[in-house]
């Protein structure tokens, strides 16, 4: 299955964890959603969204300002 | 306007709180979270700290500031001078003898935007009988508005958030769901927000934004007035912790454990929640000026109830006490009250 991705660079909070939680219910279990942004508030807040949720962290990296986190749909 | 208050910050309100794990450990670490002299009655587990300084005579001091809630300036300063005082009122306390005021100023905003937010933290504590009576003011990248009191009180009758007893039952003051609400009330601003809004039906959203706001500006100060009238054990206000939080720190400190059957929440906030990914329904969502919990004993709940009715105070039983070791337990089965 291809990976699907999201940007929510520039996006006010709660809209990056919003836009996590549309995307991943509009994919397939199993399917991996890569997710880039920015901040460390959005970085922890969609972690953490996706833990209590079910969902996989499949990786989750910094480069400066931006983050980029693979999730694995449950 | 180009400078909207709510857009230059990325946490609003209570929510820019740091978590209670990390604040304890930072306690801790620094030293701060023990050792205290027998004159000290509350330190940084409680609402205010309460320190007596003679017979009959205790000193209670809270500290409390925060990001921008709201865009409207005299709001803002109104949420923030209901947020400070809140601190004295939930440990039953309505005498303030004193506010400071703290304001932190970016370069770039408008002075209109810095006097609107301290006058209306100038005009809530006012009508609270509560003076501002002086402050401190920073330049910062952030706006921040909130504030300093120091209330007097008989340390006998102070209600602590230490003292829930098995047996006892809670009641919550204002419905819950003041982030979601808030959270529409920023995103309906925004184009990409419009468009994650559009299936709501805006009376919905107008409602809900309208009544957290109504919330966040209404004081405490009656509950604490009808704490005085009828003996309670324990009382906490419910903030950045969520109920879940402020309800575990009345759990552990007074070893006992919470059950919550019944949530009552702004009518519209559950379905923003949803849509948002906002843990409200568990009880977890982060409240800024948010209502009293109270736990009292079952053969005082028809006095309190009247007492608050008196001062026309919403109240909604929440859950109830048991013996225990500081466990919070919100019901898979717990009933949600849109109200």
């Amino acid at each position: 299955m291809e990976t699907e991705k999201l940007d929510v660079k520039g996006k006010m909070c709660p809209m990056p964890v919003a836009f996590t939680k549309r995307k991943l219910e509009s994919m397939a279990s199993s399917q991996l959603l890569e997710v880039v942004g920015e901040g460390e508030l959005e970085f922890d807040n969609i972690q953490r969204w996706v833990k209590n949720n079910g969902h996989e962290i499949v990786d989750a990296s910094k480069l400066g300002a931006e983050f980029k986190i693979l999730i694995r749909k449950r | 306007m180009d400078y909207r208050l709510t857009k230059v910050v990325p946490v609003h309100g209570c929510s820019c709180k740091l978590p209670q794990y990390q604040l304890g450990r930072l306690l801790d670490n620094a030293g701060l979270s023990r050792d205290f002299d027998e004159s000290v009655l509350a330190g940084p587990w409680e609402n205010s700290s309460v320190v007596k300084i003679a017979d009959g005579i205790a000193v209670l001091n809270t500290l409390d500031f925060f990001t921008p809630m709201v865009d409207e300036p005299e709001i803002q300063g109104r949420i923030a001078g209901s947020n400070v005082t809140s601190d004295i009122y939930a440990l039953g306390v309505t005498n303030i003898v004193s506010v400071l005021s703290i304001l932190a100023f970016p370069e770039n905003m408008p002075d209109e935007l810095a006097v609107g937010m301290l006058k209306g933290f100038g005009d809530f504590c006012r009508e609270m009988g509560a003076p501002v009576v002086g402050g401190h003011t920073i330049r910062n990248p952030w706006p921040i508005i909130g504030g300093a009191a120091t209330g007097v009180g008989d340390p006998d009758q102070i209600v602590y958030t230490r003292g829930a007893k098995a047996g006892d039952q809670l009641f919550l003051t204002k419905p819950l769901g003041v982030a979601p609400a808030m959270a529409a009330y920023r995103l309906r601003k925004e184009e990409d927000g419009k468009e994650l809004l559009k299936d709501i039906q805006e009376s919905l959203i107008e409602n809900a934004l309208t009544e957290a706001i109504k919330g966040m500006i209404s004081s405490n100060k009656p509950v604490a007035e009808a704490m005085q009238k009828v003996p309670v054990h324990a009382a906490t206000d419910i903030t950045g912790f969520g109920l879940t939080g402020h309800a575990g720190n009345m759990a552990s400190l007074g070893n006992v454990d919470i059950v919550i059957d019944q949530l009552a929440v702004i009518r519209g906030t559950p379905v923003l929640a949803e849509l948002f990914g906002y843990p409200l329904l568990t009880g977890e969502s982060k409240e800024t000026a948010g209502g009293m919990l109270i736990s009292v004993a079952k053969e005082n709940i028809d006095n309190l109830l009247d007492e608050l009715d008196k001062r026309k105070v919403r109240h909604f039983k929440v859950g109830y006490v048991t013996k225990g070791a500081g466990s919070v337990t919100v019901l898979k089965s717990a009933k949600v009250i849109e109200a």
